[in-house]
């Protein structure tokens, strides 16, 4: 593969001359570190190869010049002199008779102005290369005989999936060798590398999805078993791993390069994507080996690619056209490494660093005894100031409170090791079985996160909550499934009931989702046997059935449609709706408006309306200025994340625009995804004193609405010290006296804030 | 591209072996680009690098394969070094336990490729002669017990590298020569199949079996 362009110097006639001719030159050059530069074959008329071209053509490195006296630098594979650049084509080392001297093969001839053949060296990295060289080589009358070919063979091995990997691969080359044919026919065998690479990948290009999900299905039970380790990983760090952290530039580009890998169907095309993502490694930096190896465990690791496994199988079993130890071939190998490097029991060893106090690293260890005398000493040393104080001193002696910097209770802890004993000793302590952590996870999460079958048992028995989620929407079964834990799984409908299974994340994802995507086919058969539901979308409009990469997974979804109705329009709208947001933040309007197909001019001018909410005939033409023929986003559209145009308007202040999206009809209190803000609360985070006014004019406006952590817009204006919205709020029924989930009570912030004190009282 | 006539051609593949730090990276990065100092060196695709040779007549494309060294990657060697032609065992000959690395390297190829490999064993850094653990005498006669060549290097002093290289070239180029006089067709496409691991269906292992409930 990547045919870099070769030649055989010795049938190149302007080498010919200097060897046959000039053999006093090449011992010169040879003792005096001469390069000699040769055109490459055809580039140069035979007659034009005289001693004075020749002597044009070899340089003296020590002194940047030709022996002609002429200046020529070698500079990044190009030798560049006054009127030429020329591209060093490749570099020969010679050993002859105890002569040793270096040639390079370059382009077109130095200091020739005339340029004989334009044509570039052919260079096939990709598809397109392939067809254009089918084109160049006057070829393209094969290729629609090649994608009949590949037609007829997808429609004759209907079963084709099925076969081992032997009997593919068999089928697959015989196909090649009857494509290859087609082209042979009438042809001698020049460039002939070029072509079987071409054909090859010209018929992958046919073949399409039909090979891939044949070989998906074939690897399918190796692939669930490493993504099952890669998802059990995926929370391991660059740290964790000892990779440096000044690879992270190089690393993000690396990943969005490599995670197109299943974009492409031909072995090409995905072998120039790891060259890509090589070359964004190697972005100013040189790696060794050992930290190119354990960057791409690292990329493995964090990329949402289901079959690792059969990509491999792909890259190094189907490839027919050339067997030479190339770069590919290197690329391929690096890739088989580092997957087998995950599936090592040197791998299964790194385990992600947890910073502990002495209370948690009891659980590290697992040392009950210890743990039970620690606690003992906590709560038994340290007195109350009375027995109900809950002040900073003495919630710190309940152990319950006791939290890592994940927020992990010692329950949660025990939970994600997999300690069972201490999960007991904690329960009947009296430890909250539902307490979540910062990313909103129960101990039940990480039970199931890790697969820890007892540790399950024991939290549902103590009626731990199985349908909480977290902050990405994911339940314990969720998380089970995503894991690949069947143990989990099958323990979650065994132990508990009312178990919501076709719940969504954000999304919009089921478990059953998850176990088709990682193909895991086990938790597949027990979801389906225990009726999920298999007609959920998500949020980019997927069933389950269209997640099936393989036979095994698709065997459960018989009546859906075999391939998905392909729809972007949903992602479509999320991007549409982040243009929309964008506008705004750019205070945009006649842009805003033009995406929420409103016609600028009826709400620019109020006034020509009889009142804001009338619909007389008049009024209603106004509004409707919208072209029937483009589809608009409606006010109430959100982003990924939950945020409306009215949550934007209010963040930045816009209140024009707030009006108008209220008017139209824009529902003031929703909700974020993630902190759970009304507009109002982003009004008052960010001091927008007029769109707060604005919003509470608004007769279904809630005041006192709660976020995330149990705060209200008034808190926030407190915090900010904003006395005029503290006062708009008050004088709208806000309420003071409601406590946040930390406990502390609006009236108590207020302490320290002077300004706003006197609204109060 | 097809090269017909005069003088065959071929295709050898060379990996570089040895622990971490003996400077694998830097002797090819010497014979290769003649550079040095790698923090210098701008994208440059160190782990694997091509050189084209014409030794009387005959040309050779040389592949050479830098490998990782750590000791937690030593299970991946057989990945690398499958259908190579040529390994390069490097040593740093100031570091006795880099060179143990050698000889376990040398035990290891030699049981899984046999004779057909050819090796060279590189004893590196000898611009630190002065704090030379490894005694020279020692490592030849070793060498030569193992039937591979002993060299001495120094890629920071651009020492021993070039001809390292080519004497090892050389020395595949005979043993190939002899093969192929051995048995006239060529040999080559098969030596490559053996080593091509199939994952057949049959050889799937079984999905685990897992008890409803039992502890995993």
């Amino acid at each position: 593969m990547w045919q870099k362009y070769d030649e055989n110097l010795h049938n190149n006639p302007f080498f010919h001359e200097i060897i046959k001719n000039h053999g006093d030159l090449i011992v010169k050059a040879s003792q005096e570190e001469w390069i000699i530069c040769v055109p490459r074959i055809g580039v140069i008329d035979p007659n034009e190869i005289t001693i004075e071209t020749i002597l044009d053509h070899i340089l003296v490195p020590s002194e940047g010049t030709t022996l002609s006296k002429k200046e020529a630098t070698i500079k990044n594979k190009q030798i560049v002199t006054n009127s030429t650049t020329r591209h060093i084509l490749f570099e020969e080392t010679f050993y002859i008779e105890d002569l040793k001297y270096t040639v390079f093969c370059i382009d077109s001839p130095l200091f020739s102005s005339r340029v004989t053949c334009p044509h570039v060296v052919n260079k096939i990295e990709t598809l397109h290369h392939c067809i254009d060289f089918f084109w160049s080589e006057n070829l393209s009358h094969v290729l629609i005989k090649i994608q009949r070919l590949c037609a007829s063979f997808v429609d004759q091995n209907r079963s084709f999936c099925r076969e081992n990997l032997q009997n593919q691969k068999d089928l697959i080359g015989s196909l090649y060798s009857q494509c290859l044919q087609l082209v042979l026919r009438n042809r001698g065998f020049t460039d002939c590398d070029n072509i079987k690479l071409a054909v090859e990948t010209y018929m992958q290009s046919c073949l399409d999805q039909f090979l891939t999900h044949a070989i998906n299905t074939v690897t399918c039970l190796h692939d669930s078993e490493l993504n099952k380790i890669i998802r059990n990983s995926s929370e391991l760090q660059l740290k964790d791993l000892s990779i440096p952290p000044k690879f992270c530039d190089n690393i993000t580009n690396a990943k969005s390069e490599l995670s197109k890998i299943n974009n492409y169907v031909t072995i090409l095309d995905k072998v120039n994507c790891l060259k890509l993502t090589f070359g964004h490694l190697y972005t100013k930096i040189c790696l060794t080996s050992d930290d190119v190896l354990q960057l791409f465990v690292f990329l493995i690791l964090k990329l949402n690619i289901t079959n690792w496994t059969s990509n491999l199988i792909y890259l190094t079993q189907f490839q027919f056209s050339s067997h030479e130890p190339n770069e590919s071939n290197f690329l391929v190998t690096s890739l088989e490494a580092a997957l087998e490097f995950i599936k090592s029991e040197q791998f299964a060893k790194i385990k992600p660093r947890h910073s502990v106090t002495p209370l948690f690293q009891t659980i590290v260890t697992g040392d009950l005894t210890n743990l039970r005398k620690l606690l003992d000493v906590k709560n038994s040393g340290g007195n109350l100031c009375h027995p109900l104080c809950d002040c900073d001193d003495c919630t710190k002696m309940d152990s319950s409170y006791d939290i890592n910097s994940k927020g992990q209770t010692l329950l949660t802890f025990a939970a994600l090791l997999g300690r069972s004993e201490i999960v007991e000793f904690l329960l009947s302590k009296g430890a909250e079985v539902n307490s979540v952590d910062y990313f909103g996870r129960s101990a039940l999460h990480y039970a199931c996160l890790k697969g820890h079958q007892d540790v399950l048992l024991i939290l549902v028995n103590c009626r731990a909550e199985v349908n909480v989620r977290d902050h990405d929407g994911n339940t314990p079964l969720h998380v089970a499934c995503n894991n690949g834990h069947e143990n989990c799984v099958k323990a979650l409908f065994y132990a508990s009931k009312g178990l919501d299974i076709d719940c969504v994340n954000k999304h919009g994802d089921s478990p059953l989702h998850l176990a088709v995507k990682w193909n895991y086919v086990g938790i597949c058969a027990v979801l389906i046997e225990n009726n999920a539901n298999v007609c959920v979308t998500n949020r980019k409009n997927q069933l389950p059935a269209n997640l099936a990469q393989n036979y095994y997974t698709e065997r459960f979804f018989p009546n859906s449609v075999p391939k998905p109705p392909k729809d972007n329009n949903r992602s479509d709208k999320f991007k549409k709706i982040d243009l929309l947001l964008k506008a705004i933040e750019n205070d945009d309007l006649p842009l805003t408006c033009f995406y929420l197909g409103f016609s600028t001019s009826s709400h620019y001018d109020f006034q020509s309306k009889c009142h804001p909410l009338c619909n007389c005939e008049k009024c209603e033409d106004l509004d409707t200025g919208q072209d029937p023929n483009v589809e608009y986003i409606s006010v109430n559209a959100c982003n990924i994340d939950g945020f409306t145009p009215l949550h934007f308007a209010a963040k930045f202040g816009r209140t024009e625009l707030l009006r108008i999206l209220l008017d139209s009809g824009a529902l003031p209190n929703l909700k974020t995804l993630k902190t759970l803000q009304t507009p109002l609360h982003l009004a008052c985070i960010h001091q927008q004193v007029s769109v707060v006014k604005e919003l509470v004019k608004c007769a279904n406006c809630e005041v006192d609405s709660q976020d995330y952590y149990g705060n209200t817009p008034l808190y926030y204006a407190c915090v900010r010290n904003d006395a005029k919205i503290v006062e708009v709020l008050l004088t709208n029924g806000a309420n003071a006296d409601i406590r946040d989930y930390g406990n502390s009570i609006i009236k108590q912030v207020q302490e320290n804030l002077t300004e706003s004190q006197d609204i109060f009282l | 591209m097809a090269n017909n006539t005069s003088g065959a051609s071929h295709n050898f593949k060379v990996v570089l072996l040895g622990e971490g730090c003996v400077g694998k990276t830097s002797l090819v990065l010497r014979y290769v680009e003649d550079k040095f100092n790698t923090n210098h060196v701008t994208t440059v695709q160190a782990s694997f690098l091509n050189k084209k040779l014409n030794i009387d007549g005959k040309r050779i494309n040389l592949a050479i394969w830098d490998t990782a060294g750590q000791e937690k990657f030593h299970a991946l060697g057989p990945i690398y070094y499958r259908s190579s032609n040529g390994a390069v065992l490097v040593y740093d000959i100031t570091d006795e336990d880099s060179f143990q690395k050698v000889k376990s390297w040398v035990k290891e190829l030699r049981k899984m490729l046999g004779a057909d490999i050819c090796l060279v064993i590189a004893g590196n850094k000898t611009d630190l002669e002065k704090n030379r653990n490894v005694s020279l005498e020692e490592a030849e006669a070793y060498a030569i017990k193992v039937g591979a060549i002993h060299f001495q290097t120094s890629a920071k002093l651009n020492k021993g590298v070039e001809e390292m290289f080519l004497v090892l070239t050389q020395k595949m180029l005979e043993t190939v020569e002899e093969k192929e006089a051995q048995n006239a067709p060529l040999s080559r496409q098969n030596s490559q199949r053996r080593n091509v691991v199939v994952v057949d269906d049959d050889q799937v292992p079984p999905p685990p079996t897992r008890q409803c409930c039992s502890n995993s």
